[in-house]
């Protein structure tokens, strides 16, 4: 396995090669890119940007993981608005090409969202559709995409059988789930659906879950590796079963009050432990 | 209350697959399990599911049909008694032991014939004492499967149900279910 986490944990104030510094020395073997996230990776940056980024962090002796996005939470694939449906589409393309440029080949997507006056059928079938046809600008461009499993914050695609079904209706080998292993927090366990879902797993994010606790932000039910209820021997054991073998990614939701970057190196050090089996 | 398996396996043809399960919800379903591995016309064991008693006259006649070429897989109850122990001990020279209840820090039992692979252990399993070369899965350092060459056949002995798994679906228990009823096929 690999350990990347994402651009979003670098101290408000860092600039991206300071941050990569940060990476290198919690010898990370990557870093996940959130398109949206900070200034360095918005819809306005150019290809030539975007090339410049990769430069440095080749230069670091880095890769880049995957891309992710902060977007769909505005802009979903499942609006009812046509135009925030078609912007979702324009981001996600963007990823797939961004993708490209970084030399890597998967994207984390937020596929769906059901709310109040959404209700789950209409947003069900809408991301499925939306899904079959983004499927088609993956498989051009070599790219997978991953659905992420924000179970609780999206409302949808509540346990790993109703995920699988998903991705059946989807049939595509470029559209996979984007395993967050800290989101299965009230609604079942995070080896169960590692096993269920195991050769649809395009990337996994690293969490830790306080369950039934709180919500997102500062009320988070989210914390460090070790510091939650999740059962890590399990899970890692259950990455063994299934064979993944890939890019495990920190998302680290609450952070340090202080000494931010010492959390880019704890969290290193907690994968590492998950990684080699040593719990 | 558990009941034997039906007692009709002395009466049944010499080739393809054969299915005996005790009337019990976890037999019938561990049974269910294997079918839906589709294998059945290219089988040729004789498949126990979920035991958990067996009286030794009908055990050896299961040995004397492993003798002339077939492949016993007999899969253990959790719930199995002493009836079970005996049984095995005297018919087939097989020692188990008192069942290990599962601990939550180990979930799986490794396989390693006929295929590497984990599998979800089931309610408990059974030690069984056997060399290294005869041990197929092994819950932590503990074998709880084997495969005996009994003359021309042989016996392949589960202590941890594998049927359940088929029928939830798991693909490394699919893969290794598959690769036991083929026994002896090639």
């Amino acid at each position: 396995m690999k350990k990347s986490i994402g651009d979003t944990i670098f101290p408000k104030g860092v600039t991206f090669e300071n941050g990569l510094d940060m990476l290198k020395r919690g010898r990370y073997d990557g870093i996940e890119l959130w398109l949206g996230g900070r200034e360095w990776f918005q819809m306005s940056t150019t290809d030539a940007q975007l090339r410049e980024l990769r430069r440095k962090i080749e230069d670091k002796g880095l890769k880049v993981s995957n891309i992710s996005n902060t977007l769909d939470w505005q802009e979903n694939v499942s609006s009812r608005d046509p135009s925030k449906r078609e912007a979702a589409f324009r981001h996600i393309r963007r990823q797939i090409e961004a993708a490209q440029l970084f030399g890597t080949d998967a994207i984390l997507i937020v596929a769906g969202l059901v709310t109040l006056d959404t209700p789950y059928n209409e947003v069900y079938h809408r991301t499925v559709e939306s899904l079959k046809t983004l499927a088609k600008d993956a498989a051009a461009a070599k790219v997978k995409i991953g659905a992420e499993n924000c179970c609780s914050e999206q409302k949808f695609l509540l346990s790993p059988r109703e995920f699988g079904a998903f991705l059946k209706d989807v049939d595509s080998p470029w559209v996979g789930i984007h395993l967050d292993v800290g989101n299965i927090h009230d609604d079942g366990f995070a080896e169960q659906w590692i096993e269920m879902l195991g050769p649809h797993i395009t990337r996994v994010h690293l969490k830790d879950v306080l369950r039934h606790r709180g919500r997102c932000g500062h009320q988070s039910v989210y914390t460090n590796i070790f510091l939650g209820d999740n059962d890590w021997r399990a899970i890692r054991d259950a990455f063994t079963k299934v064979g993944y073998d890939g890019w495990v990614i920190a998302e680290m939701e609450r952070r340090y009050h202080y000494a931010p970057d010492q959390q880019i190196y704890d969290t290193a050090a907690g994968m590492d432990r998950v990684i080699s089996g040593r719990l | 209350m558990m009941l034997p398996l039906a007692a009709g396996l002395a009466a049944r043809p010499a080739a393809g697959l054969q299915i005996d399960a005790e009337p019990n919800c976890l037999s019938r379903e561990s049974a269910e399990g294997f079918r839906s591995l589709g294998v059945a016309k290219h089988s040729r064991a004789i498949l126990l599911c979920g035991v958990s008693a067996m009286d030794t006259a009908q055990a050896w006649r299961l040995r004397r049909q492993a003798a002339a070429g077939r492949w016993i897989v007999w899969e253990s109850s959790p719930f199995a008694g002493e009836g079970q122990t005996r049984t095995l001990r005297e018919v087939f020279g097989i020692s188990t032991g008192t069942p290990i209840a599962l601990s939550p820090d180990r979930l799986y039992v490794q396989y390693r014939w006929p295929a590497a692979a984990l599998t979800r252990s089931f309610c408990a399993a059974i030690p069984v004492t056997c060399s290294e070369k005869e041990a197929i899965a092994l819950y932590g350092k503990t074998p709880v499967a084997l495969r005996r060459a009994i003359g021309r056949g042989g016996l392949i002995f589960l202590g941890s149900m594998l049927g359940p798994n088929l029928r939830a679906e798991d693909s490394q228990a699919r893969s290794i279910g598959a690769g036991i009823l083929l026994s002896g096929t090639a």
